[in-house]
């Protein structure tokens, strides 16, 4: 039975395990920081970022990775006399893996904070390890109202969850209709009739979304007259697409997160000859989204934030000379300026409480962040990032904070069409609407 | 020699003792079940408690899948949907109705076990790959539904779980997950003990030959399919309350294949191949985690390895390495009579 | 329902179908003739969207090359995969055939992803169109031609394939080897041949699918698992080992999914197909065109 050839290969799937256990050791998630003499090498602060590294969302997990080490390199991976270590918690987009690697990261590698993550079902399974362990997290990206409810089922255990990033979508899709209605006051658009449908790709954002600017319009008086989700990745998209245009919608709005599907569903939509204004909202997301949808984009509605100041362009082509690809505002971009604002946290906390710990870090984020005592006005996509005792665990929304700008594309190029602050050309009703 | 003799004897006494063979476990397993149950007071490390926990879960898992695909031959393909069903059940009846956690599990195994009975009828007809991609389709379909009753499960939006035992430690969850796991392998390894277990070795290894020496085959596929859901149900149910939040996710392929990856290694046919391979392959992937894709494509790699050079798994390594031993022990014996 | 949207709704089945078939041909070709259930078949299909890809982007190539670059792509990754793999495993093989097959492709499946994934990266690598502008077909219903196109694509692969299969020589001992395996030993086929070509060919025609559909598309480590699951959607609806019958099952399959998703809404397409699948195999457990493939099954 226990033949000499299975005896070796035995050996050899050991010595392969073996082996792979110190390429495991070899590769520490730790960063080091680089060897300066000035830091004291005992005081490091470990940074735990929480992303989708793996995974189907594995994509945004690299906008993070890329977006964090810019802004860290900035300030040399330095908080005051703390070396920066980071601690990369990979949640593979599964709640359940997340708040193992989570649980790791808190337990195992010590870290002093956490920063980021993307999916809201990560967020609401990795608040309890966080508030279990008590470590501060700041600036989650999982934004729908799931989190929110889970925040206020218990504040005070929750309160570790400091702040997200990300407004929940009903903050922010108001803007749409005030694009809209400005239109029509100015007589840019003459609408056919008062009827809304709502599409969008079947997950907790697009849902969110879907029922949040539904009943924006609705209280505006329009009739929503259908919805239609899809599956994640679906892009066969030509009979829905049918049954939407048969609907007689003046305005359809919906968002869909992967790319592929969005750039579909737009192709689609001109092939199959719907007679909407299109709402694509997050259709920029992606940064290859042109690529993929051509001149059907012409004349869709998004909103998105734009890489308006030479300092956000000159991310762009740093982060693609670094990672070879182009980041999303609302990915690399956001990430960026949220990891910014954390350098900003950690500083002002070392200011005041002369050291870097759980502790001080919870502290500070609970007496001056949350009330809005500070806030972080050198991002490179909003004007000001700040919370307050009403907004929390939202940022504070709405024109010079948190706020996206409605846009219009043409030839693959966003032309800001509302606020009125920011305004780059009028809006323009669709060449294809007879 | 008399010795030797009466050693060996003993050693026959031991394991053939009555409260052994009542619990279907070797009083190794026994020894393993105490040194797991008493580990808490030796860690303090959360997160090895929270890798024990995980390990647990999927090995559980990996024992009722275990149940079909080693016994009956037939794959399981919607596997963690039954899981996920028992989850959602269970999560939805404490959050809405304020049901007590152990009894809405039990809610939950019990619908999975249903739905699984009546799957299993409709698909157990059909032949090996046949029953699989229909009970993968079944999967798919009953994930969709998750996915689209709103109302009810709030889809993707994800529904939150109430936290079953509020405060830092991880303990409870681990005696929870602990004894749902002893319970499934024993009740299982009793079925399978049975003359129950013998019909379905027959009906796995040739189903023409056991039809035609008179088993009814639809009869025992049926019924293994449905204690394989209601474990898988109840599991779901622990997850739900672990994890803390549902979203149609956990229901995927993906997660099928997990379990199935880790049932392969252990060894089908064994029972508790899996839950040992769950010991090994989760905590060493949660170690090799910064090697990224790295990992998986090993994971890959190492599954086609597995298929071609061990399909036994681990069972089939550990029965050679007894076989081994045994000669060396033989040969002892022969020399000392000698 | 109005009259102009059933025309259109048809249309837009068949059109999907047509892909559907490419797919399921090249699962029921491993399938019947190795027995193979091959769940690593979309990851053929991503194969041959990333050949397609680099063609288009890197080469410059024309679409029709494009396609072309896709096919033999899909064909020596297929030849090389038979060579390395299953071969090892058929050497070893004591039993069990069907299911150590299978879980040596779920695994090929995570592997041939993740390395894609490792070194191609996460981008969506797509684009806007192989031909632009849309035509009409018929009077009313026009598409675009990147859809017809790839519709004409697939049935004009299949005609190929059905020739290959039933005019020459080696397609001749695929068949035999499909129907009988013992018999085709015996009158001296070399297995080993005919099992990866077997296996190439059925990976070619899941990259010709992969490539035609790249303006719909992009290539994506992941984008394999749903034309998987459409693919042996196909395959048990209509059974085994017919050409015909895998045609018509694409056709069936892509229309009633057409027409659930027009009237019902998207997400109860997987819903309505199941339950059309379960009241066919109720009434004919085999398959609509399956013959009777007792054994195959189970060995």
């Amino acid at each position: 039975m226990f033949t000499k050839k299975r005896l070796w290969v035995l050996a050899l799937v050991f010595l392969f395990a073996f082996s792979l256990l110190i390429a495991g050791c070899a590769e520490d998630p730790v960063d080091d920081a680089p060897d300066d003499d000035a830091v004291d090498a005992d005081k490091v602060l470990k940074v735990g970022v929480l992303g989708p590294f793996t995974g189907p969302a594995a994509r945004t997990g690299e906008e993070f990775k890329g977006a964090v080490e810019m802004a860290f390199n900035r300030v040399d991976n330095q908080i005051g006399d703390y070396a920066v270590e980071f601690v990369w918690i990979d949640s593979q987009s599964d709640p359940e893996r997340a708040t193992r690697a989570y649980e790791e990261a808190a337990v195992r590698d010590q870290i002093d904070a956490g920063i980021l993550n993307w999916h809201s079902s990560v967020a609401v399974a990795a608040m309890d390890v966080a508030a279990r362990n008590q470590v501060p997290h700041f600036f989650g990206f999982g934004a729908t109202e799931v989190v929110n409810e889970k925040y206020e089922s218990d504040p005070e255990f929750y309160s570790y969850w400091m702040g997200k990033t990300w407004p929940t979508p009903s903050k922010l899709t108001g803007a749409y209709l005030e694009t809209l209605d400005e239109a029509i006051e100015e007589g840019l658009w003459e609408p056919r009739n008062k009827r809304f449908a709502v599409y969008g790709e079947d997950t907790d954002w697009g849902r969110s979304f879907g029922a949040a600017i539904a009943s924006d319009f609705e209280a505006a008086g329009w009739e929503v007259v259908g919805e239609e989700y899809f599956a994640v990745g679906e892009t066969e998209l030509v009979p829905l697409l049918y049954s939407l245009r048969d609907m007689d919608a003046s305005v359809i709005a919906g968002t869909v997160a992967t790319a592929p599907s969005f750039a579909a569903f737009i192709k689609q939509a001109q092939e199959v000859g719907v007679q909407s204004v299109i709402i694509a909202d997050g259709l920029g997301w992606i940064g290859e989204w042109y690529e993929m949808t051509g001149a059907d984009s012409n004349y869709v509605l998004d909103q998105i934030p734009a890489w308006t100041t030479d300092q956000a362009r000159q991310f762009v082509i740093d982060f693609e000379e670094e990672y070879g690809f182009t980041p999303s505002t609302s990915g690399g971009g956001l990430a960026y300026d949220q990891a910014s604002f954390f350098i900003q946290v950690a500083e002002a906390t070392l200011a005041e409480h002369g050291e870097l710990s759980r502790e001080t870090l919870y502290q500070y984020g609970q007496d001056t962040l949350w009330t809005g005592g500070l806030s972080f006005t050198d991002g490179i996509i909003m004007e000001e990032y700040m919370y307050s005792p009403d907004s929390v665990p939202d940022p504070v929304v709405g024109e010079g904070y948190f706020i996206f700008p409605v846009i219009q594309y043409f030839e693959g190029e966003g032309k800001i069409t509302w606020p009125a602050v920011w305004k780059e050309a009028d809006f323009q009703s669709p060449g294809y609407l007879e | 020699m008399t010795n030797l003799q009466s050693i060996l004897n003993k050693q026959n006494t031991l394991s053939d003792n009555k409260f052994f063979k009542l619990l279907g476990v070797s009083p190794f397993g026994v020894a393993v079940f105490i040194i797991l149950a008493l580990s808490p007071l030796f860690i303090d490390d959360q997160y090895v408690m929270h890798l024990l926990i995980s390990s647990l879960m999927f090995g559980a898992l990996a024992i009722g899948f275990d149940f079909t695909v080693g016994f009956i031959n037939i794959v399981n393909f919607g596997y963690a949907a039954f899981m996920g069903v028992g989850a959602y059940t269970s999560a939805l009846l404490v959050s809405r109705l304020d049901l007590s956690p152990v009894l809405a599990m039990l809610a939950g195994s019990i619908l999975a076990a249903i739905l699984g009975f009546l799957i299993g009828l409709l698909t157990l007809r059909l032949r090996g790959m046949f029953a699989a991609i229909m009970a993968w389709f079944f999967g798919i379909t009953l994930m969709s539904l998750a996915a689209n009753m709103v109302d009810l499960t709030r889809g993707h939006l994800g529904l939150n779980v109430p936290i079953l035992f509020p405060g830092a430690g991880r303990d409870a969850y681990f005696y929870l997950i602990l004894g749902i796991t002893a319970v499934t392998y024993i009740v299982l390894r009793k079925i399978i003990n049975s003359h129950i277990g013998l019909a379905f070795r027959a009906i796995g290894q040739n189903i023409e030959a056991a039809r035609s020496s008179g088993v009814d085959s639809t009869k025992y596929r049926v019924f293994n399919f449905t204690v394989s859901c209601f474990f898988a149900g109840l599991i779901g149910g622990f997850y739900a309350f672990f994890v803390g939040v549902l979203t149609p996710a956990v229901m995927h392929t993906r997660v099928t294949v997990e379990i199935l990856v880790l049932c392969y290694i252990g060894g089908r046919g064994s029972l508790w191949g899996g839950l040992l391979a769950a010991f090994l392959v989760i905590p060493i992937f949660e170690y090799l985690r910064p090697l990224m894709e790295i990992r998986l494509i090993i994971y890959g790699l190492l599954m086609i390895l597995v298929m071609i050079y061990y399909p036994g798994g681990l069972a089939a390594v550990y029965a050679q390495l007894v076989d081994l031993i045994r000669d060396m022990l033989g040969m002892k014996s022969k020399s000392v009579t000698g | 329902m109005e009259l102009s949207a059933i025309g259109d709704i048809l249309v837009a089945g068949l059109l999907r179908g047509g892909l559907f078939v490419l797919m399921a041909l090249g699962l029921s070709l491993i399938f019947g003739v190795m027995n193979i259930p091959n769940f690593a078949h979309g990851e053929f299909y991503m194969l041959g969207a990333y050949f397609a890809y680099f063609s288009r982007t890197l080469l410059g190539l024309n679409p029709v090359l494009c396609i072309i670059m896709a096919a033999l792509g899909g064909f020596i990754a297929g030849s090389i995969i038979e060579m390395t793999a299953f071969k090892a495993l058929r050497k070893r093989s004591k039993g069990n055939w069907v299911m150590n097959s299978f879980l040596l492709t779920v695994g090929l499946s995570i592997l041939l992803q993740n390395l894609a994934q490792a070194t191609l990266g996460v981008r969506f690598m797509g684009i806007s169109h192989y031909w632009q502008g849309s035509i009409n077909i018929l009077p009313n219903i026009s598409v675009s031609i990147d859809r017809f196109a790839g519709f004409v694509i697939a049935m004009a692969t299949v005609a190929l394939f059905y020739l290959f299969l039933h005019k020459t020589k080696t397609g001749n001992s695929i068949r035999a080897v499909s129907e009988d395996e013992d018999g085709a030993m015996l009158v001296g086929i070399k297995m080993n041949k005919v099992h990866t070509l077997t296996f190439a060919l059925g990976a070619l025609l899941a990259a010709i699918a992969g490539a035609a559909l790249l303006s719909i598309n992009p290539a994506y480590p992941t984008m394999g698992l749903a034309p998987l699951y459409k693919s042996w959607f196909v395959v048990i609806l209509v059974g085994m080992g017919n050409v015909w019958g895998t045609v018509i099952g694409g056709f069936i399959v892509g229309i009633v999914e057409a027409f659930s998703y027009y009237n019902l809404g998207a997400g109860w397409q997987d819903v309505v197909s199941l339950m059309v699948i379960i009241t066919i195999l109720a009434l004919k457990p085999s398959g609509i065109f399956g013959k009777s493939v007792r054994g195959v099954w189970d060995r």
